[in-house]
């Protein structure tokens, strides 16, 4: 480095610093103007990085893994007894459950009741985690080139996961119920009671916007609702719980502690009315296509495996 | 190692500590956040080899953090390439770890204190308070060690005293 440089190197300096520090203020204003634009960059940024690096992530992955299973092997025995115990308790459910579902499928077939064959699911791998304390997101492998579409609810088999929040084109991020940015209107069972479920970056997301909490009882089951057509009604979410500092919390049915494989629900579009004169009738005019809707249900894709996700619905 | 080497070897080591906060082990999110590691290893980084660290790399790779780590993009970013830049403008004297912690942790939690401001101008949702900064607090906490691994593992280290003006500030006006 010859001395001379000096002279004009570190006003060139500055700018830069200024430049880029600009360009860095200029990124986040342009995010608080217009997200959307700046979130579909972030999905693409995701989806250019993410599975390219699944090679990098795998030893870590699975070096967490055998620390974890070491853990447990610890209290093995303990464990173990614990397991005997629950197999207990479970055959005496696994019993009432046989007859009921009997019972049930006898019911079903009196009632001639399709269940919903809208419920179909593709399912994904979990490729990374939101990596900040703040958030709490999942990236899963598969995107639209999957069909993936913003806004569809996300199960891990059991319960509910969260929603698809931003589809790359092999990648999509799942916001988890736990995210401060979640909620989801559920129902409360035994009493119907609708809620909001509200994330709040804590393991149990609350229970809010309940029209009369003296109604609510921990262990009540809490399923989706269907509100405003994000989720599908009737997926199994949590359990009630009454939190320390004495609110309503759910417990959620989905094991956070190992998301692995999630189950991406197809969602329908949602029909909307559009004006109130179809609820009566349709206007003379659009009489002749009645037959339409007979046709257009006719096409639709034909999805190998048919989810029988709402049967508690 | 040549010095476009050790650049390299900056962003590599940067990369790999992002992706592997990314690794899906999953778990109830903790009451207490982690220290950001990154930014400590940055500033200690800077402290010694200020060269080897150049600001377009600080803010690759904390813009591409933003990205990554679904935080507001950009403000993170700025943050740390301002916290950056003035460490690299009042650098500590070599041998003088406890001023040059003073300065790093400072930068740290003006960082996290000016982001927490600029969100509450803009009301964009963001972290709250309490946690932010005391992740900032705690990300200060850890430069020592982050000093240590930079110190150790990556082999930068101060320059001695006698070249130290020339080698480390030669934009400086003689």
């Amino acid at each position: 480095m010859a001395s001379d440089r000096t002279d004009y190197a570190r006003p060139i300096r500055r700018l830069l610093g200024a430049a880029i520090m600009g360009a860095c203020l200029l990124l986040f204003l342009v995010w608080r103007i217009d997200s959307p634009r700046v979130e579909r960059l972030r999905a693409e940024v995701a989806d250019a990085v993410m599975p390219r690096a699944d090679w990098l992530l795998a030893p870590v992955t699975a070096a967490a893994e055998i620390a974890r299973d070491a853990r447990s092997y610890a209290r093995l025995h303990e464990q173990n007894q614990e397991l005997r115990r629950e197999l207990q308790r479970m055959q005496a459910w696994k019993e009432a459950a046989l007859q009921l579902e009997q019972q049930n499928a006898r019911l079903l077939d009196l009632n001639n009741v399709r269940l919903d064959p809208a419920h179909t699911w593709i399912t994904g791998r979990v490729l990374a985690d939101a990596g900040s304390p703040f958030r709490q997101s999942v990236l899963l492998n598969v995107g639209s080139r999957d069909g993936v579409g913003d806004g569809w609810a996300t199960m891990d088999g059991i319960g509910v996961v969260g929603r698809i929040s931003g589809t790359g084109e092999r990648t999509a991020r799942v916001i988890l119920l736990t995210d401060p940015a979640s909620r989801m209107p559920v129902l409360v069972q035994p009493s119907g009671r609708t809620a909001i479920l509200q994330g709040d970056n804590t393991a149990a997301p609350l229970v809010d916007f309940l029209e009369n909490p003296d109604l609510i009882r921990p262990g009540d089951r809490i399923v989706s609702s269907g509100d405003g057509g994000v989720f599908p009604a009737g997926l199994l979410v949590g359990q009630v719980a009454r939190g320390p500092d004495g609110a309503l919390r759910a417990r959620l049915a989905a094991d956070y502690e190992r998301l692995s494989f999630l189950r991406v629900l197809r969602a329908r579009p949602v029909e909307g009315i559009a004006h109130p004169g179809d609820l009566i009738g349709p206007p003379p005019a659009a009489l002749g296509p009645v037959a339409a809707p007979e046709a257009a249900s006719l096409p639709l894709p034909p999805v190998p495996a048919i989810a029988t996700g709402s049967a508690d619905g | 190692m040549s010095l476009w080497a050790r650049r390299v070897l900056y962003l590599a080591a940067a990369g790999v500590l992002i992706l592997a906060g990314l690794v899906p082990i999953g778990g109830a999110p903790r009451a207490v956040p982690p220290p950001e590691i990154v930014f400590a290893l940055t500033l200690a980084w800077i402290a010694r080899r200020p060269r080897e660290v150049p600001i377009l790399s600080v803010a690759v790779v904390f813009v591409l953090a933003d990205l990554l780590l679904m935080r507001p993009p950009g403000l993170h970013a700025l943050a740390v390439v301002a916290a950056a830049e003035w460490l690299r403008a009042h650098p500590a004297r070599p041998g003088e770890p406890l001023p040059e912690w003073g300065r790093a942790g400072a930068a740290i939690l003006v960082a996290g204190l000016a982001e927490q401001a600029v969100l509450a101008v803009t009301l964009a949702a963001g972290p709250p308070l309490g946690p932010a900064l005391g992740r900032a607090a705690l990300t200060a906490a850890v430069y020592p060690v982050a000093a240590l691994v930079v110190w150790a593992v990556f082999g930068a280290r101060h320059a001695p005293r006698g070249e130290s003006e020339a080698a480390r500030r030669p934009e400086r006006p003689a």
